[in-house]
């Protein structure tokens, strides 16, 4: 907390507030955040969700842009510069940066590692060039007050509530920016159990965006095209992955679990070249092989999430942070 | 962040052919006088990494069928020299589809609304 807090203080072009929410906790959150030089507010009683303690500090934002970091993010000391430049352009209401894990040790955290260097060096650039970034992060995102507060602030309606809103934007006829040059630094699950936790929010956070804006959805081209393409990955993709690729290897010809890694540097090249201006070639290297599992962790989290949402019509509404 | 998809599946043809279609794009942006440096250094790159990214997918596959080839006793492997067209063209074709599939929902919704309405 106190990092996060600092590496706003040493911004090229630092707030004019920071306010910590506090949403009840039982450690030293406040004290540490107080000492920091933060302003920290507490509502009366938990709000049970990220959306919830970030909606009720919104109405003491005085200034025309409000950023909403996550307490265990850091930012490159340039960040909020660069993502700024996204609003000189008035229609713009959100945007959001890079993501790099800040720590890259166990499986999980290189799986990440490898995961966001592909997501933010390829498909983010492309989403950005057709005008409908999939997400704006919610680790790390600048907004136009005014445009938040129309739509309500951040909802709980879903556990993915930067998706939420994000399309919500969309729909408005709000424009979002990805600003790849502006980094933050996200502490990730390191192992297995914090992982699922995070895979489960996600996961459900999607199938449940999707149920609740496919109406909307449907309406703006380029956003149909890559939310109906998710779904079908998420759901079908996710069943060759863990039941069609081993049945066909073990019935037909063992050949076929050569599909596992044949995208493989389809994954890599992006990353390497990512990687490179940052002289993390051997980091990305060795990080590359952990992806995988983690592909496997993604394809089991989301279509048991597909199945209870969707099938048994059980939602999951508890908001676990993890760390 | 991602909504936690699982690896390049779809999603992955369809962003590299995005980034394909982009360079036509760009160019009758730029005839109509609405592109700028900036942008085209952005389709450029993108562009640019997809198609590295076409050729590094058919090189692995050389190499990984020059492999099995090799290992195999007598001559027989599984695999086929370069990548095989008929996979390529039936995930293109399933693309479509998905995406066909969603446009006529949209147009199936446009119809009941333009409907509701007359009859209102």
């Amino acid at each position: 907390m106190a990092e996060t807090i600092r590496s706003l203080q040493e911004q090229t072009l630092p707030p004019y507030d920071i306010i910590v929410v506090d949403d009840c906790s039982t450690d030293e959150t406040a004290a540490v955040a107080e000492a920091a030089g933060a302003w920290v507010v507490r509502p009366p009683k938990n709000k049970g969700s990220k959306a919830g303690a970030q909606t009720f500090a919104l109405p003491l934002v005085a200034t025309e842009f409000v950023m909403a970091l996550d307490a265990d993010t850091t930012l490159a000391p340039d960040a909020i510069e660069r993502m700024s430049k996204a609003f000189d352009d008035p229609e713009v209401a959100a945007a959001s940066g890079s993501v790099i894990p800040r720590h890259i040790r166990s499986v999980w955290e290189r799986g990440r590692y490898v995961e966001y260097m592909f997501a933010f060096s390829f498909y983010k650039r492309i989403q950005d060039g057709y005008g409908k970034p999939l997400i704006s992060s919610g680790c790390f995102s600048l907004y136009r007050t005014d445009k938040l507060r129309e739509v309500g602030g951040w909802s709980n309606r879903t556990l993915a509530e930067d998706m939420d809103l994000t399309w919500t934007l969309y729909q408005r006829g709000a424009k979002v920016r990805f600003m790849p040059d502006a980094v933050c630094y996200p502490i990730e699950p390191h192992n297995l159990d914090l992982m699922r936790k995070q895979l489960r929010r996600w996961s459900h956070g999607f199938i449940q965006n999707v149920q609740l804006h496919w109406q909307g959805v449907l309406g703006l081209g380029y956003l149909r095209s890559m939310v109906s393409l998710a779904l079908w990955d998420s759901i079908i993709a996710s069943i060759g992955y863990l039941f069609a690729i081993p049945l066909l290897a073990i019935l037909v010809n063992a050949a076929f679990l050569f599909a596992y890694v044949l995208d493989a540097p389809v994954i890599l090249i992006p990353v390497l070249l990512s990687a490179l201006p940052r002289r993390e070639l051997g980091k990305a290297l060795a990080s590359f092989p952990s992806y995988f599992p983690l592909r496997v962790a993604n394809a089991v989290m989301m279509l048991k999430a597909a199945f209870l949402e969707l099938v048994l019509r059980r939602p999951f509404r508890v908001y676990e942070k993890g760390h | 962040m991602s909504a936690g998809l699982p690896g390049a599946g779809l999603a992955g043809v369809f962003f590299v052919l995005s980034a394909l279609f982009a360079v036509p794009i760009e160019a009758v942006r730029t005839v109509r006088g609405r592109s700028s440096r900036a942008a085209w250094m952005l389709v450029t790159r993108n562009a640019a990494l997809a198609l590295v990214m076409i050729a590094a997918l058919q090189l692995f596959f050389m190499g990984i069928s020059a492999i099995v080839r090799y290992a195999a006793a007598h001559g027989k492997s599984p695999l086929p020299k370069t990548l095989p067209i008929a996979p390529v063209l039936m995930a293109l074709a399933v693309l479509v589809i998905v995406l066909l599939t969603a446009k006529a929902l949209e147009l199936a919704l446009r119809w009941r609304a333009a409907l509701r309405a007359s009859a209102d």
